[in-house]
C-alpha cells in the first residue's frame, strides 16, 4: 500500500486542537477587553493608539510586517543591539494572558512562575513548530525556570526553534564574572553570525547601539513624565510592552509623537510628583505583562500611583545609557555585555546590595511614600528579594507591602482591601 | 553646556596659553601643576616638578641659601604649588595638562580607527605604576646626591632629561632640537637615549591605553599627595549606587568606582568619598560623575558645596549629545 494517503487525525490531536483554537479565543478576548477598557479611560489619547494597534495584532502578523527575521529572548540581559546589528528583530517572549495558563497548566508543574506557564500555554496556541515565527531562542539561564525553559516546552509538546543558552555569572562582584558574561556575549555573537550568514563589524554594532540609545532617550523622558505624574504607569506599560512588537526606530518615532502630545498638554497643566503626595508609591518585583495589568489596575483602584517601578518589564526594559570610549568592536562588545550584566538589577544575582540600594536610595526616596512588592507565585526569587529589601527600606522609615498573587483575578477583592488599607497607612485619603 | 564640554574648551584654551602664550609675553610662573614643559620655545609657565629638581628649589638646595631671597623665592613657588593643587586637586591633570589633551588626541584617532585599546591586567597596572614612584624618588634624590657630590653635576634636571614630554611637546610646536643624542659625555649620552626610547615607548603607549603616560607621570604622584586637602573633589554615596559600572568604563584611568565599599548590606545615608575614586591615578575629569545614570551616586563637591550630582537625566543630555559615542 503506498504510504502517502493523508490519515485523518486521531481524537486526541482533534480535541487538543479544539482547545488550542477554544484558548486562542479567549486570550484574543481576554486583549480584546483590555484593550477595550484601554480606550474606555477618560485619560486616552489619540497617541496611545499605535501602542494599542501593536498589541492587539496577532503576533506572528506583527513580526511578520517587520521584514526582518525574529529572534526571541527570554530576560533582559540578552544584549538586543547584538541582535539588531546582525539585521535580525529581537523579540522578548513573555506571557501576560490568563487563558494561556488553562492550556499548558496540565502539563506542567502546580507550582510555577505564571508568567512562563502563560507563554507556554500562548506558544502551544502559536502551533510553533508549523511557522516560522521566531529563527531562534536565547534563553539566558536567569532562573530555574528559564533552565528548564527547553525541558518545559517539550512536556508541553512544544518544538522549539534552535536554541541558545547563556550562562549569567551570578556572583557579579567576582572579577571573573564580567569576563566570563563577555564570553557569553561573544559566543552569542557567534550564534548570531551563524543565523544571519554574515559577520558584523564596529559600525554595525555602532549604529544598532545608536539606535537603541535612541530609544532610550524617549524612554527617559517617558520616566520623567511618569515621576512627575503625568503619564500613570498602566500607559507607562503598555508602551513599554509594545516595545518589541515593532522596528526599534518606528516605536521611538511614536514615542517621540507620544511626548510631543504630552509635553503640549503639560503646557496647560502642571502636576509635579515631587511633591511627596502620600499616593506616590514604588512598584517593585516580578515583571508584569500585557494584559495581565491586574496589580495595576488594582493599585489605581485603590488610589496609589506609580511614580518609580524597578519592573524588568517596565523601566528596567532598555538598560540605560551605554558611554563608550573604546570604539572598536571589542570596545563596544565590552560595554554592552558589561551593562547588561554589571547594571541588571535581577534578584537572581547574589551579591544583590546594589539592587537593594535602589529602594533605600535617598535621592529619589523624597518622590514616593512606600513601597509595593509584587511576586508572583513560583517565582522564588523576587520573594527572596522582598525579604532583603523589607527590613533595610522600614529601617529608613518607608512604608512596605509585599503583595504575593497570580495571573487569576480571584484575589482581586482581598488585594484590593489590602492595597487601600496601605494607602490608609500612608494617608491617601 | 555639558562639564565635558567645559572640560574640553578648558583643555585647549591652557594647551593654547601653556604652549605658545609666552610668545605674548604671558607667564603663569614656575609653580603649575601639570606638564606645562618649559623646554618649548614661548611657553605660558612651568611645570612645579622642574623647579622641584633644581637645585634652588628642591631638596637639593643648600641649607646656606634657605633664608635667602632664592629660598624664599622657592617656598613661595611650594605655596604656590600647594594652594593651586587644594584649589582643584587631580582636575590639573584631566582640564589644563597640554600632554593630557595630546594623549586624549591619540585616543581619539585610535577610536576613529577603531582600533582596539589595550587592556592592562590589576598586575600590569600595578607593575606600571610603580614607575612612577621610581621617577618620583629618583628626581628628589638625585639633586641631593648632586648637593652632596655624590652624583655627576651633569644629571641636574634629572627627570625632565628623560620626560618624555621634553621631547614631544617641542615636536608638536615644529622643533626637532631634542631629538638628537648628545655625545658630550657618558651621562648626557645616556640621558639622550633613554629619552627618545622612553618617548617611543610613551607615544605608541599613549596610541594604544587612553592616558597611558598618565600612569606613570611623577607629577600626577606629587598631586595626590594633598588628597586631604583637595577642596575639588569627586563624591560617592555607596548607598545610591546601582553598580552598572559606567564609571569604570568612561574613566581614562579605568578606576573603578562602582565597587562596593563592603559587601555588607548596611546602609548610609551619608556622604562619604569614595576612597577608590580618590585613587593616585584618579585625572579629576569627572567623566564618571557624568555618565552616573544613578540619582546621586556620584557627585563633585567644592569646598563644603555640592556642585554636581550625578542623574538619569544628565546622563541622557549626554547621550543626546553623543558624547562618550
Amino acid at each position: 500500500m503506498p504510504s502517502n494517503i493523508p490519515q485523518a487525525p486521531s481524537n486526541a490531536i482533534l480535541r487538543l486542537q479544539a482547545r488550542r483554537d477554544k484558548i486562542s479565543q479567549l486570550a484574543a478576548n481576554e486583549i480584546k477587553t483590555k484593550i477595550e477598557s484601554l480606550k474606555a479611560r477618560p485619560d486616552y489619547k489619540i497617541e496611545y493608539s499605535y501602542f494599542l494597534d501593536l498589541l492587539s495584532a496577532p503576533l506572528a502578523s506583527r513580526l511578520a510586517a517587520i521584514n526582518k527575521p525574529a529572534v526571541a529572548f527570554l530576560c533582559q540581559v540578552a544584549p538586543l543591539e547584538l541582535i539588531e546589528a546582525h539585521g535580525l528583530h529581537p523579540y522578548r517572549l513573555f506571557g501576560g494572558h490568563h487563558a494561556s495558563e488553562r492550556l499548558s497548566a496540565p502539563n506542567l508543574p502546580a507550582v510555577m512562575c505564571p508568567m512562563l506557564r502563560s507563554l507556554l500555554g500562548h506558544l502551544m496556541t502559536l502551533d510553533l513548530g508549523g511557522d516560522d515565527s521566531f529563527k531562534a531562542l536565547i534563553i539566558p539561564t536567569m532562573c530555574d525556570w528559564t533552565v528548564k525553559f527547553d525541558s518545559l516546552s517539550n512536556l508541553c509538546g512544544l518544538k522549539l526553534p534552535k536554541v541558545h543558552l547563556m550562562d549569567p555569572s551570578r556572583v557579579k562582584n567576582s572579577p571573573q564574572a564580567p569576563k566570563r558574561w563577555l564570553g557569553e556575549t561573544s559566543s552569542l555573537n557567534k550564534f548570531l553570525e551563524s543565523l544571519s550568514g554574515r559577520k558584523i563589524g564596529p559600525r554595525e554594532l555602532s549604529r544598532a547601539i545608536e539606535t537603541y540609545q535612541e530609544a532610550y532617550l524617549g524612554f527617559s523622558q517617558l520616566i520623567d513624565l511618569k515621576r512627575k505624574l503625568r503619564l500613570p504607569q498602566i500607559w507607562f506599560s503598555v508602551i513599554a510592552s509594545s516595545f518589541y512588537l515593532d522596528t526599534v526606530q518606528n516605536w521611538t518615532k511614536a514615542v517621540k509623537g507620544l511626548l510631543a502630545a504630552l509635553c503640549l498638554k503639560d503646557k496647560i497643566e502642571t502636576n509635579d510628583g515631587h511633591n511627596k503626595k502620600s499616593q506616590n508609591v514604588f512598584l517593585a518585583g516580578s515583571p508584569i505583562f500585557f494584559p495581565n495589568f491586574k496589580m495595576l489596575d488594582l493599585l489605581e483602584e485603590a488610589g496609589l500611583m506609580v511614580v518609580i517601578d524597578d519592573l524588568c518589564s517596565s523601566e528596567r526594559l532598555l538598560p540605560g545609557p551605554v558611554f563608550i570610549t573604546d570604539h572598536s568592536f571589542y570596545g563596544l562588545l565590552t560595554a554592552l555585555s558589561q551593562r547588561y550584566h554589571l547594571g541588571c538589577l535581577c534578584p537572581t544575582f547574589a551579591d544583590h546590595h546594589h539592587a537593594v540600594n535602589k529602594f533605600t536610595n535617598i535621592f529619589i526616596n523624597p518622590i514616593f511614600k512606600g513601597i509595593i512588592f509584587h511576586v508572583l507565585k513560583g517565582c522564588h526569587l523576587f520573594d527572596l528579594k522582598s525579604l532583603a529589601v523589607e527590613p533595610n527600606v522600614k529601617e529608613l522609615g518607608i512604608k512596605f507591602l509585599r503583595v504575593e498573587t497570580d495571573y487569576a483575578k480571584e484575589d482581586a477583592n482581598t488585594l484590593l482591601t489590602r492595597l487601600e488599607a496601605f494607602g490608609s497607612s500612608l494617608g491617601v485619603a | 553646556m555639558t562639564i565635558r564640554m567645559l572640560r574640553l574648551i578648558s583643555q585647549h584654551v591652557f594647551f593654547f596659553i601653556l604652549t605658545f602664550s609666552g610668545r605674548l609675553g604671558i607667564s603663569l610662573g614656575p609653580s603649575l601643576p601639570c606638564l606645562s614643559c618649559p623646554y618649548v620655545t614661548g611657553c605660558g609657565g612651568v611645570c612645579y616638578l622642574r623647579m622641584l629638581q633644581s637645585p634652588m628649589g628642591g631638596l637639593g638646595m643648600n641649607l646656606a641659601v634657605l633664608f635667602t631671597q632664592r629660598g624664599l623665592q622657592a617656598l613661595a613657588a611650594f605655596g604656590l604649588f600647594v594652594v593651586l593643587v587644594a584649589l582643584f586637586g587631580q582636575s590639573w591633570c584631566g582640564w589644563t595638562c597640554p600632554f593630557g589633551l595630546l594623549q586624549d588626541y591619540a585616543a581619539r584617532l585610535r577610536n576613529k580607527l577603531r582600533i582596539r585599546e589595550a587592556i592592562l591586567s590589576d598586575r600590569a597596572m600595578f607593575t606600571i605604576k610603580i614607575f612612577k614612584c621610581i621617577f618620583f624618588v629618583y628626581l628628589l634624590i638625585i639633586p641631593v646626591l648632586i648637593t652632596l657630590g655624590l652624583a655627576h653635576s651633569d644629571l641636574t634636571l634629572p627627570y625632565c632629561a628623560i620626560c618624555p614630554v621634553k621631547l614631544i611637546m617641542p615636536l608638536i610646536t615644529g622643533d626637532p632640537t631634542y631629538l638628537n643624542l648628545d655625545f658630550t659625555n657618558s651621562v648626557l649620552l645616556t640621558e639622550s637615549v633613554v629619552l627618545i626610547v622612553f618617548s617611543g615607548l610613551v607615544l605608541v603607549g599613549m596610541f594604544f591605553k587612553t592616558r597611558f603616560f598618565c600612569l606613570i607621570c611623577p607629577m600626577s604622584l606629587l598631586i595626590s599627595l594633598f588628597r586631604p586637602i583637595f577642596l575639588l573633589r569627586l563624591i560617592k554615596e555607596p548607598a545610591a549606587c546601582l553598580g552598572c559600572g559606567n564609571c569604570r568604563r568612561v574613566c581614562p584611568t579605568t578606576i573603578d568606582k562602582s565597587a562596593p565599599l563592603s559587601n555588607d548590606l548596611k546602609l548610609s545615608t551619608k556622604h562619604i568619598d569614595a576612597v577608590r575614586g580618590f585613587a593616585k591615578s584618579c585625572q579629576g575629569c569627572f567623566n564618571c560623575a557624568q555618565c552616573c545614570s544613578t540619582e546621586g551616586s556620584l557627585g563633585i563637591k567644592f569646598g563644603p558645596k555640592v556642585i554636581f550630582r550625578a542623574s538619569r537625566s544628565y546622563a541622557a543630555k549626554l547621550l543626546k549629545r553623543k558624547s562618550f559615542h
